[in-house]
């Protein structure tokens, strides 16, 4: 059985859908964080499934630099949002409200 | 499908600028690591060393790189970088402004903290990123430029905090200085809202790919203009995508939110450096894929590059009216700049990409002067940045309170400051592009935006001070005022000669 483009289509638009959503209604920096994962993994599946229907290694390419983007984000986000923990001893972005006017 | 690798377009002399920035970000890092040599003093020499050194690089190459005229290819390194004039004049903009933000770095880092080095390193690892996004001629490397630079300005932005040591315990109230919380809740802000833009953005790219096969910048403007049933629906939704996620980070409304937070909390110098660098960046590589990719199928995105430019410009000057805090008021203005900016990708001609590059280097200087007198006169805690700070200013300080002045006028841009002829330019080109209407919502906009720079004026002369505010004016930051100055007038008195520069550089 072979997997037509729309069903990568169809399903990245999902996992990408899953995750801007998660991203908007979570008030926790680190399920925020993961939310933008899943947008990047879903971005990564349809590189890979284009690129195999387009026969060309662009996407395949393209999928490993995101992946290696995305670990430096992260590693980069856990590190600010830790220090932020350590001195409030709370992770609500909710509560990070300072600033305004 | 070849996999030999192509070593004849290494052109690795194109790069020198990039190249020089790097080894001595790296540099720094090291030399960081000697408690004597780890100060303010010798990390900023050896930055501004560095940047110098790319900074004549680039105006060499600028002068050597292939144009329309010379006919040799742009392309290098498999054309996933250009080398031509537009490329290099970002650089020059880039170079100039992390100058500034060296130069002003007297009071960043603070004595106590023990990360000199990584700011300074920082700073300039953000200008190389910037540098790699111009010269970008493929999605691939625009976005990983552009994560370089957006993930260096997250750590920057957060730079002020105090950092807890992990031995805390939970029932311990500790108070936190204003500092503290401000930078702190900038940073966070500024790294969720750009990690969220980032993902937007890489989907529109795939998307992108998945409607073109390519991901070259060139290749894709070539195939729509070649094959029309190339143009389908994964390449509009890929294309509005992308202008999402590069909306994000130029603050174009509706995405404009998180702007006078994250502006208001970062360090005044990562602010005033932020304010042009990033903006500078993205519009780079807007003009790149808009200009060179997508000018096909323009009467699917103008519509909605109309519709966001008229919402900036009122949205941003009609904010800034309300603000006391002269930080969050220059980020209101810069809202408003960037729909100014956007104005001169809506008209999609060669004068328009001109008077892009007319602008963002006038209205380098104006906002970084701006910026500098916010530092020299910034205090202590939450009122800090008040307006109220300003008052009185003229009696003082003259000199300050005149090139304030200056600065002002020429951001809401009065005749004959250079920031009345980076509006005029642009205008002019949206004229002849046919766009009469946007240019007077434009000027609508700009009458809004008088109000309130001319109150900083006012405060300044026309106020008694409450209480005796001292500031002491360093040299650097005198000397980044003074050089505002020149140019802003210099510009303002032969603005033709600057666009005929800008005229040269237009990417083809």
């Amino acid at each position: 059985m072979t997997l037509g483009s729309e069903f990568v289509l169809i399903i990245s638009a999902t996992i990408f859908c899953i995750g801007a959503v998660g991203f908007l209604i979570r008030k926790n920096p680190l399920i925020m964080l993961m939310s933008v994962e899943l947008m990047l993994n879903s971005v990564n599946f349809l590189l890979i499934g284009y690129s195999s229907f387009l026969k060309s290694l662009d996407g395949q390419i393209f999928a490993l630099v995101i992946m290696t983007v995305a670990a430096a984000e992260v590693v980069v986000g856990l590190a600010i949002i830790l220090t932020i923990f350590r001195t409030r001893h709370d992770l609500n972005v909710d509560h990070i409200n300072v600033l305004k006017g | 499908m070849s996999s030999l690798i192509n070593f004849d377009d290494m052109n690795w002399i194109a790069l020198a600028p990039e190249l020089i920035i790097l080894v001595t970000a790296l540099f720094i890092l090291l030399v960081g690591l000697n408690k004597t040599l780890n100060n303010n003093r010798y990390l900023s020499q050896a930055s501004l060393l560095g940047i110098g050194a790319a900074l004549v690089c680039s105006l060499y190459l600028w002068n050597m790189a292939p144009t329309a005229a010379s006919g040799t290819q742009p392309g290098m390194f498999s054309n996933a970088l250009i080398n031509d004039r537009f490329s290099q004049i970002f650089n020059v903009i880039f170079l100039v402004m992390s100058l500034f933000a060296v130069f002003g770095s007297v009071r960043y880092p603070q004595a106590d903290n023990e990360n000199k080095a990584e700011y300074f390193s920082l700073v300039l690892l953000t200008v190389m990123g910037m540098m790699f996004l111009a010269k970008s001629g493929n999605l691939i490397t625009a976005f990983i430029s552009l994560e370089i630079f957006s993930v260096s300005l997250y750590i920057l932005c957060g730079f002020s905090a105090k950092h807890g040591t992990g031995r805390e315990i939970a029932s311990d109230k500790v108070e936190l200085s204003w500092e503290t919380l401000s930078s702190q809740e900038s940073t966070v802000k500024y790294l969720l809202t750009g990690a969220f833009a980032s993902a937007i953005l890489v989907y529109g790219m795939a998307l992108m790919y998945a409607g073109t096969g390519t991901t070259e910048i060139r290749l894709i403007g070539q195939l729509l203009r070649e094959n029309p049933y190339t143009s389908n629906l994964l390449v509009y939704i890929g294309m509005g995508l992308m202008f999402c996620g590069l909306a994000f980070k130029v603050s174009l409304v509706p995405f404009h939110s998180w702007t006078p937070d994250v502006y208001q909390g970062a360090p005044t110098p990562i602010t005033g450096f932020m304010s042009v660098a990033t903006k500078a960046a993205a519009f780079a590589v807007i003009a790149r894929i808009f200009f060179i990719a997508l000018p096909e199928i323009q009467e699917i995105w103008m519509p909605f590059l109309f519709g966001a430019s008229v919402l900036t410009m009122l949205v941003g000057n009609i904010g800034a009216v309300f603000q006391d805090n002269v930080k969050r008021m220059l980020a209101y203005s810069g809202i408003a700049h960037a729909g100014y900016l956007l104005i001169g990708i809506v008209a999609n001609s060669q004068e328009g990409m001109a008077s892009i590059i007319f602008y963002l280097a006038i209205y380098l200087f104006m906002n970084i002067g701006a910026f500098a007198v916010v530092f020299i006169m910034e205090g202590e805690g939450q009122e800090g940045n008040s307006i109220n700070r300003f008052k009185g200013l003229a009696k003082r300080s003259p000199l300050l309170a005149a090139a304030m002045s200056l600065f002002m006028v020429s951001l809401a841009g009065f005749p004959p400051t250079a920031g009345f002829f980076g509006k005029l330019y642009v205008f002019v080109a949206a004229i002849k592009a046919g766009y009469t209407l946007i240019t007077i919502l434009a000027v609508i906009a700009s009458v809004i935006s008088v109000y309130f720079y001319l109150r900083v004026i006012v405060m300044m002369y026309f106020h008694e001070e409450d209480e005796e505010i001292p500031f002491t004016i360093h040299k650097g930051m005198g000397a980044i005022v003074t050089v505002s100055t020149v140019a802003i007038l210099a510009f303002g008195l032969f603005p033709s000669s600057l666009m005929q520069l800008a005229l040269d550089s237009i990417p083809f």
